[in-house]
Formats: C-alpha cells, structure tokens, sequence
C-alpha cells in the first residue's frame, strides 16, 4: 500500500524532480550535486522494518567508499543513514542478482547446447551429431543419431564385405590367395570373354604395391624383342554357358567356369617375321605368378605387354589399400569393439560364403542369423534375391540397395545382408557414446530449458522494475524525488553508444577466438568445461556491461539527457548558434572577415609572387612586387587607424557628453560606415539630452521668473502703499480710530513686503536657482554674531540664550550669507513662537561618524550638528515634515507675524550648503538639528 | 523704523545756504513720483518730476539737476539705458529706485554708473538719507584737501582720532569709548575682515578665551548708529560666520 502511495507520489512528482536534478546539476558537476540518495517506495517499508544492526562499519565504509557519499548525508540522523545503507544495499543485491541470473540462465543453456551434440569416434575420427530433432524421439534408438550411425555401419560393413572377399579364404585372411590381376583390375567394368591374365599371389601383390613399381627404359633390336615377348599368349576364357546372370567379376567365381590357354594367334610362333626393334618399358619383374612365370610369358606382342603391366599395377595399387581398410573395419568391427553385429551370406554358383563377426561358433548360416537376432534390438536385413527387406530402423531399403549397388563386383544376386546393434551396447563404440549422450540429453533437456526460462524471466521482472527504480533518489529534505545521475551520465549519448557497439564487438571478438580455439580442442571433456566456463565469463562480462549502458540510459531517459547531452544535439546547437550569430550579424561577418580574408589573400598572393620573383633572381620584380605590397599593407594600416580615431573620437564624445558637456558634438568628418552612424547617434542623443535639460531648465527659470515678475509688479504698488500710509501717519492725526487703522495697514503693508520677498527667495532656492559663494565658515563665529544680533531681540522677549560650544572654532564649507539666513530664520522663528521668559539652547555638537552611507566620504573630518531648542508657546499640533512645507505655519489662525516660508527656506538653504535640515518636536519643545561637514583644515 | 529718530530733525545742510537743490524723480508710477515729491519737499529739495527715461533725459538738459532718482523698469527708456546717456555728459549722483532686488541688479545698476540703489518698497526716511548722503558726497567731492594723520575716512564715514569725533555724511554720531575703538580699528584697517576674537583681543587686550556675543552686540549698535539701513549696512559689513569689516569705499 505504502509502495502504490509511493508510486502515485513518484509520477506526480516526476516532472518537478527532473528539473530540480537539471537545475541542481548545472549548478554543480558531480554526484554530489543531486541530493541524497534515497529510493522511493522501500523508505517507509525500510523504516518500518527493525534496524537489525547487522550493517556492519566495515560495509557502510566499503559503501562510501564506492558511492561517495555527498557532505549532507553526514548531517543526517545515524538511523536515517543506516536506512539508506540498507536501501542501497538491497539495490545493490538486486543488480548482482540480476547478473546472476543471467548467468545462470546462459550457463543452463549452454549445457543444453553442448549436451545436444555428442561426439562420436568413428573410422574417420571424432564427429559431431545433433541430437536435437524436431521430433524429439523417446528412445535412442528412434534417434537420428542412432540411424545415421548405422546407416555408416552398413556401409561399413558392406564395403568391409566387399574387401574380406577379396583378402579371406573361410573367414581368414589368406596371404596365398591368387589374384586373376586383370579380372581385378576391371572388376567395376566387366571382362572380355578371352583376356590377357596373370595370376599372382595376394600378398606378393601386395607387398609390390608397397615396394613400388620400377620400369626400365631401353631399346631392343628385333632379336631382343623376340627374347623378351612370348610368341603365344596365354588367353583366359569364360565359359558363359556355364555362368548364368550378367557377365560380371566375381573372381571366386571365375575359376570354375574359366579355361586358361596358349593361343598363337601370329605369325610369330612360326618364326616367320623377324621382329622390330623398339624402345620399351620393362616392368621389373618383383615377384612372379603363381606358376613362377613373369608378365612376358603371357603375352605376345607390346600392347598386351603393357596392358597386362598396367592391370597388374592397378591391381597391387587397389589390393593395397583395401588391405589398409581391410585392417581398419576388421579393427572396428571386431565384436569387442563393436556394437554392430553383421553376417553377409554370398552365393556365387554353388559356393556360398559367410561373412560375420559374431562369434562363430558355428557356421550355418541360419544359425548365425538367429544368433544375432536374439543379441540385437535393432537390425536390418536385406535380401535382394528374394526381394526381401526387413527392418525396424528407419534405414531406408533403397539407401541399403544403393550401397549395395556401389559394390556389385562384390555381391551377387544371391546375397543376404544382416546387420544388427547389440541391446545391451557392450562395446564403447560410437553407438555406446552417442547413446550415452543422448541419455545424459534427453531427459533433462526441458528441465534445463524451463530453467533458463525461468532466470530469463526473472531476470526480465527485475529488469523492468529496476528500470523503474533508477536513477530516482528521494530528496531528504523535501520527500521528493528526483532523478539522480551519475558522472558516467554525463558523457555524451553518442560516445556511449559508440562504447557499447566497441563493447559488443571486442567481446564478439574475443568470444569468437576463444571459442574457435576450444573448438578445435582434442579433449572433448576439457573441451566442455572450458565452453561452460567461457560462457559463464561471457556472460558475466556482457552483464555487466549490459547493465552498465543500459540504466544509464534509462537514467539519462528519466533524467531527459539522452537527447540533451547528446553531440548531434550539442553541434547542431553549436551550428544552429552559429548559423544565428552568422544572419544576425552578417553585415558585421561580411565586412570584418571578407576583407581580412581578400587582405590575407594578397598578402599570400603577392608574397609567393615576391618569393617566386626571388627564386627567379628578377630582383626587379620582386622589389616592386613587395613595395606593392608594402602599399597595400600600409593603405588598409591606415583605414584601420582612421576606423580606430573616429572610434576613439566618439568614445571621448560619449564621456564628455556623460559628464556633463551636453553641447558636445563629436566631429563628423572624415567618418564612414558604422563610425559615421555611431557619431551621428551620439550627437543625436546629446542634442536630444540637452533639449531636454534646456527645455527643463528653461521651465524651472520661466517658473521663477514668473515669481519674480509677479513680486516686482506687486511690488510697485506695495511701495505706493506703503509711502502713503507713512504719509498719512506723518499727517499727526489726532483722532484714535484713524491713527489705530493707519498702524495696521502699516503693519500688513510691511508684511505685504516680507512676504514677496520671502516668496521670491523661496522660490529661487527650491527651483535651484541660486548661485553659492562657498568659503570656509566658523559657525562659532556666526553664532556669536548671530546671538549678538538678536540679543535685544530675546531680551524683549525675555529669551534667554544658552550657547554651548566644544571649541572656539568649527569650519564648515558654506556660503555665508545663505548660512546666516538659515539661521536668522531659526532665531527669528524662536523669537516669534518661542514661550516668554524660557531659555534656548543653542548647542554645537562634533561627531567624527561622518556620512558613512556616502561612498568616498569614509575618512572624512566628521561632521558637525548644530541643534537649537526651545518650548513654543503655542502648542505643537503639526508634523515636522509639514512644518517647513511652503506657508505652513506653526499657529494656524496665521496672525502672527511671518510669511510661513522661514523654515522652508531655511530647509532649503541647508539642503542647497550640502547639510540635513531636521525638526524634531517633543511635546513642547521644539528642536532644529542642522548637520554639516566639517571642512578639512 | 529705529533711524526715524535718528535722522530727525534734519541737520543744517551747508549746501542750502547758497542755491536751491533740485532733484529729478523720474518713475512710471506717479503716486511713488508724488510720495518721494512729498518727503524731498518736506528736507526742502527743489523736485523736478518725469515719468519715463527719455522725459528725464530732457528734464536733465533743460534744468541744473543735482541729483536723480530713477526708476529701472520704464517705458519708452528704461533706467539703465537713461543712465548710460546721463553719464555721458553728466556726473551728478544717481539713485535707482527699483522692485528689483536681486543682487545682480544692484550691482548692473552700480557698475553702469548708479551711486546708490535702494530696492522697492522703500523706507521713505532710508531714501532722503541716501539722497542726502549722495549730495553731501558730490557736493564736498573734491573739498578734502586738508591731510590729516589722525583723519579716517570710509567713503562718507569720516573718524578724527584727535578729537575722537565721528560723522557719517557730515553728521556726527555719539559712541560708546569701546564702539569708538571697534570702528576706528576697522576703519583703520579697511577692507580687512576682523573675527570676534581678533576685535576682542585688539580692543581689551586680553586673550579671548571662549568670547562671546559681546563683539556682536558692539557691533550692532555701532551698525545701527552709523548705518542708514542697519540690515543694509554700506560701511560695517558682516561677514557671516567670518567676522565684521569696513568696506572699502571708492
């Protein structure tokens, strides 16, 4: 349940996981990088199972050791850690076992494939035969291999057959058996009725094979030839009245219906015709007929000499190496060595011949065959006189009959052919061998086979749930899970694939060459082990580099790399960027490297030109090929060095414009191209700018100009206004009610003129319009002069002034009539709304921590503060930020005397002189901080 | 307001003795042109009247004109450009009389020739204090032949050590004996800027340690009795945050 949870939590979290481990990756480059590894789906089974403590230090340490541990794991829990070790160790237990069944599974199959082939010895060596069959049969006996091999049998022994009549008299070899040589020797073909013939013994034919024929070349006169060559030859006939069926070779069978005599059929007997005389070939005479003669009594003229020789030749030569076989099958079929029991029963005329290896015991043939019926399960009997054929193999009557037939010389019409397999397979023949294989085959083929299913099976269950599994680690912190890579991930899809094609085929080759070499293996035992072990090997090593390139595939896959760090991907980026960067700039491309690359090419051109010229030695040429060059060169120096001025030319335009000069125009002669445009926009950009600030300058001026003309026309009558009133007072008017109105036009009048001219002053200082005369100011000094002036002033009032200075001088950089104003306008202030009869503080206070936030002033003097105190009369019902807005008074009935722009201007001014202008109000005391720099000394 | 008193009752001017003084007026705005009539008439100056710089211009020509007071922004000839033909002929004193009281005004207006310039709205008793300053100047303007050791002047401040008398345009102001010695040592030492502590340890003679506001209020009684305009000083100048001088006057 907790595993399906897992699952569901997994696919939901798949998409974000793959782009955290993306992300995490590109931040850093190894293992590491991707979180903790964890696996899903086993936590909670892991957590919830008893840490049985059987992880031992010596693991988790091989372990880290072999996974490299990321630093995080370290900061984890003890328990978690362990937790983790046991999932890593299963996962690591589950891919062993994964190779492990592979392994198993191939070795099972490879046992069924070697057990399929039995190796057998026959007379030409060991052979292989497949014991699979698309019937498989039950018995060995039904087998292929089973019938093949006594398909070769009756071969065997029929051509065995064929050569113990030729070797045997009764069943024994026979030394002294004669040999009619050109009967023999045209066995295959038939004879004539009337040959030519030499009768020799066996063994002498024999033994002359061995030895070699020797000829002699040498000329004979007439005379000699006469000497040598009988004058009759000795003709052999064949009674055919007596022979009845096809005129064939049978030598036995010659003899009794043969007639052998001299016939003179020349003249030579007469001694008539005297010879000629020729050049000969004499076969030295090794050993003689039977009746002592040589091969030129028989004949009587140099074509039958030498047809004679030739057949005796054929014959020795063929009786040779049936004798050779002869030893073999008699070797081989010797019933101690042999399975296969045979008895061939010939009949030539009246004598009939048994040939057989089972004991002999007795010699009816009848008898015999009984016998060896009862010792054999499986035979074969073929009786083409009779037309029979008997058999429960699958031997085919016409495969027995072709056989046969390629022996006729051999076998009469009357010939019965038995030939049977012992039951109980007592010999250690071929039979005995492959039935031994096939039983150790058999029977247990499909076990084997189900087996290696199974593994195949299993290993592909693991497969695909370890495929699910891969890669994926479950992020400690955040339970989720993300794809985890290793660094052998990063190496490009299609290196990878091109190391596991090398992989395949170094191991294809290697496996071939060791398998071709246990082939070839004389040992068949050592032969199988060494295939099982090679195949294990194989399979072990394929396994593991199966595994190796298949899960990091599957991660890459999980982890979306496969195509992204893949070179196709990466050069076609490559190219496709550089494709972009090629349109996006060609102009640029076009005009930098086509011309670089033309200057290039005349250099080179003109150069070898030059070169050639020099080998030449047309010093001529080569000097005015190089001044050319010389010119070329220096005419694109100078371009180059006019594209570098107008650049550099610009760029001073840019500072200059950027510090301020905005009337700055960078000169646009003499530039081309892009040089030209960038001075153009720059120029543009600097009227453009300056427009702008001229255009706000110029309404900010307007704007004070407008105050200013306004104060000047209020101006005009205000004089009148005030001339007048003075005038009237000035009359001595004694009526009170006149006089008391007089004194308040007065007084507004005067306030009239304040105010313009206060309006004025703000309006020029808050519009910046104001010039300062900057020179070093001791604000003590001022003060004093300050306090001096308003002395009486405070007395009225009864005010009184307290001044505390640190010492008796403190510079500050400022304009001194504008900073006198500022504080004319706080004493004033004091004055007008200060309580009567209360004391003001006037205090100067150095602080070293000067404007830390401005960069630059670090190291500064310090700066200084100047606070002025008092208790207002009135109470304070205004926030300090709107205390020194324009016309804002502290007493909102507006009565008193003032314009309501004192604080502003002072704010303003104190702004403007580069110092902080600060009210701080506490009930009823009224603070102003002013904060300035102190100048250096 | 303070220097009513002051310059009340006007003092016996010598130049009444032989001729009339006339003064031409001249400004767009007859009511001020009337008013000032009225305050000169009042000292018993001749007034002749004009309403634009061309009218003053004539007025000059035709009549024997001792001193002008004229009014910058006009019609037809504004102030500047009446003054700049007046002084081709003409050296008489000349006032502005202007709603224009930036500082750059002031000094155009003395640079192309003005002796004086007082902004709008004017103290009526500041302006017949100028006019009668600028006359006493052009008038005595030459008359100081006798050279005296123990005499010091600052244009119109005029010191005599030896009877320790002081007059300002001819009119004797009363000083305290520590006034006395602050004005004489500025006056002395003209155009030099003197701290407080430098006032105080010239005039007690001891060090100044930690001096305070006395120097100040010397200062500002010596400004208010010598001063025409107390906020305006022409001879005892503040430096703010510096010190106090006496101006150097041409």
């Amino acid at each position: 349940m907790d595993n399906q949870k897992m699952q569901g939590n997994l696919s939901g979290n798949i998409q974000e996981g793959v782009q955290d481990g993306m992300e995490e990756k590109e931040g850093m480059g190894a293992r590491e990088s991707i979180g903790t590894p964890e696996i899903d789906g086993w936590e909670n089974a892991e957590n919830g199972r008893t840490a049985d403590g059987g992880m031992q230090d010596k693991d988790r340490n091989a372990d880290s050791g072999k996974e490299g541990h990321p630093a995080k794991d370290k900061k984890s829990t003890k328990s978690g850690r362990e937790g983790r070790k046991k999932k890593k160790r299963r996962l690591v237990f589950l891919h062993s076992l994964q190779h492990l069944l592979l392994l198993a599974a191939v070795i099972l199959l490879v046992t069924v494939f070697l057990s399929s082939y039995v190796i057998v010895e026959t007379k030409n060596g060991p052979r292989f035969f497949s014991l699979l069959e698309q019937q498989q049969p039950r018995y060995f006996e039904d087998s292929n291999v089973f019938n093949t091999l006594l398909g070769n049998s009756a071969s065997d022994i029929i051509c065995y057959g064929a050569i113990r009549s030729q070797m045997e008299t009764d069943a024994v070899f026979d030394a002294r058996k004669e040999v009619d040589v050109t009967a023999f020797a045209g066995r295959y073909n038939g004879v004539p009725k009337e040959y030519i013939t030499a009768n020799y013994y066996l063994d002498d034919l024999i033994k002359w094979a061995q030895g070699g024929f020797q000829y002699e070349n040498r000329y004979m006169n007439g005379e000699e030839v006469d000497g040598f060559l009988s004058r009759s030859r000795t003709v052999t006939r064949i009674n055919p009245d007596e022979y009845n069926g096809t005129i064939s070779y049978l030598n036995s069978d010659l003899k009794s219906i043969t007639t052998v005599e001299d016939v003179s059929g020349n003249l030579l007997e007469a001694g008539m015709v005297e010879r000629d005389g020729t050049d000969a070939t004499i076969l030295a005479n090794r050993y003689h007929t039977v009746d002592g003669k040589n091969i030129e009594n028989f004949v009587s003229s140099w074509d039958e000499y030498y047809a004679l020789c030739e057949n005796v030749r054929k014959a020795a030569e063929d009786l040779n190496i049936n004798y050779e076989e002869y030893l073999k099958y008699r070797e081989l079929y010797d019933p101690a060595n042999s399975n296969v029991l045979y008895m061939i029963k010939r009949t030539i005329g009246d004598d009939t011949q048994i040939f057989t290896n089972a004991s002999a015991k007795t010699s009816d043939p009848s008898a015999l065959e009984k016998e060896i019926r009862k010792q054999c399960g499986k035979y074969i009997y073929y009786d083409p006189y009779n037309m029979k054929y008997e058999t429960d193999t699958l031997i085919e009557e016409a495969t027995l009959r072709y056989i046969v037939n390629g022996y006729d010389y051999a076998y009469p019409e009357d010939t019965q052919i038995l030939i049977g397999v012992r039951s109980e397979y007592g010999a250690r023949d071929c039979f005995y061998q492959a039935r031994d294989g096939f039983h150790n085959y058999v029977p247990r083929v499909w076990q084997y086979v189900a087996g290696a299913a199974a593994c195949i099976l299993l290993y592909l269950v693991l497969l695909v749930v370890l495929t699910m599994k891969e890669g994926m680690v479950r992020k400690k912190e955040t339970g989720e899970i993300v794809i985890r890579l290793y660094p052998e991930d990063r190496i490009p899809t299609e290196i990878m694939v091109l190391a596991a094609g090398i992989a395949v085929f170094g191991i294809y080759f290697v496996l071939s060459k060791v398998i071709n070499t246990i082939w070839h293996t004389d040992d068949i035992s050592s032969m199988r082990v060494a295939m099982t072990v090679t195949a294990a090997m194989a399979t072990l090593v394929v396994s593991l580099f199966f595994s190796f390139f298949y899960y990091s595939f599957v991660r890459r896959i999980k982890g979306g790399t496969l195509w992204r760090d893949s070179l196709v991907r990466r050069t076609g980026s490559l190219i496709r960027n550089g494709v972009i960067y090629f349109c996006d700039h060609t102009a640029l491309v076009l005009r930098i490297w086509v011309p670089a690359a033309l200057l290039a090419l005349v250099n080179l051109g003109i150069g070898l030109f030059a070169g050639y010229k020099l080998c030449e030695r047309s010093m001529g040429a080569c000097l005015v090929s190089c001044l050319i060059l010389i010119g070329i060169d220096g005419a694109v120096g100078f371009i180059l060095y006019r594209s570098a001025l107008a650049r550099q030319m610009i760029l001073e335009g840019i500072k200059l414009i950027r510090e301020g000069n905005l009337a700055h125009q960078v000169n646009e002669d003499g530039m081309h191209g892009d040089d030209l445009v960038l001075a153009r926009a720059v120029n543009s950009i600097g009227d453009s700018v300056r427009t702008a600030v001229e255009t706000s300058m110029k309404d900010e001026r307007l704007k004070a100009d407008l105050i200013t003309n306004v104060s000047h026309d209020i101006k005009t009558p205000l004089t009148s206004i005030i001339n007048y009133v003075d005038l009237i007072k000035r009359e001595n008017i004694q009526e009170p009610k006149i006089r008391e109105y007089v004194e308040v036009l007065d007084v507004k009048s005067q306030r009239l003129k304040q105010l313009t001219d206060d309006l004025v002053e703000a309006s020029k200082i808050s519009s910046g319009n104001i010039v300062l005369q900057w020179e070093k100011i001791n604000l003590v000094e001022l003060l004093h002069q300050t306090i001096g002036e308003f002395s009486e002033k405070f007395e009225e009032r009864s005010l009184y002034l307290v001044f505390k200075a640190p010492k008796s001088s403190v510079y500050i950089e400022a304009d001194s009539r504008r900073i006198w104003r500022v504080i004319e306008n706080l004493f004033n202030n004091i004055f007008k709304y200060a309580l009567a009869g209360t004391r003001v503080y006037v205090d100067l206070e150095l602080s070293k921590i000067s404007g830390a936030q401005e960069p630059g002033q670090k190291n500064g003097p310090g700066e200084v503060i100047l606070s002025v105190k008092n208790i207002s009369a009135q109470p304070l019902k205004i926030n300090p930020e709107e205390l020194t807005e324009r016309f804002i008074r502290g007493d909102e009935s507006r009565t008193t005397e003032g314009s309501g722009l004192g604080l502003s201007i002072a704010k303003n001014l104190t702004e403007a002189q580069n110092g902080k202008f600060e009210i701080v109000m506490d009930g009823d005391l009224f603070k102003v901080n002013l904060t300035f720099k102190l100048t250096e000394k | 307001m303070n220097t009513v008193g002051h310059l009340n009752p006007p003092p016996a001017d010598p130049m009444e003795d032989y001729t009339m003084t006339n003064i031409l007026v001249c400004d767009d705005d007859k009511e001020i042109v009337d008013a000032i009539e009225i305050y000169l008439n009042q000292e018993g100056y001749q007034v002749f009247k004009a309403y634009d710089g061309e009218q003053a211009i004539k007025v000059l020509k035709e009549q024997n004109i001792h001193l002008l007071v004229i009014d910058i922004m006009m019609p037809k000839l504004d102030g500047i450009h009446a003054t700049l033909k007046i002084r081709e002929y003409s050296s008489i004193p000349i006032i502005f009389l202007s709603a224009k009281s930036e500082d750059t005004d002031k000094i155009l207006g003395l640079n192309i020739g003005a002796d004086d310039y007082v902004t709008k709205p004017f103290n009526p008793l500041e302006l017949v204090a100028r006019v009668k300053s600028n006359l006493r100047r052009y008038t005595q303007l030459g008359n100081l032949n006798v050279e005296n050791n123990a005499l010091f002047t600052a244009g119109g401040l005029c010191i005599n050590d030896d009877t320790k008398e002081v007059t300002v345009d001819g009119e004797s102001v009363k000083l305290t004996p520590i006034e006395y010695n602050i004005l004489l040592l500025l006056v002395k030492n003209q155009g030099k800027v003197f701290s407080i502590d430098q006032i105080y340890e010239n005039i007690w003679n001891e060090e100044a340690i930690g001096a305070d506001n006395t120097v100040a209020v010397h200062i500002r009684h010596i400004r208010e009795k010598i001063e025409i305009n107390p906020k305006e000083p022409r001879y005892l100048k503040v430096v703010w945050g510096v010190g106090y001088k006496i101006e150097k006057q041409p």
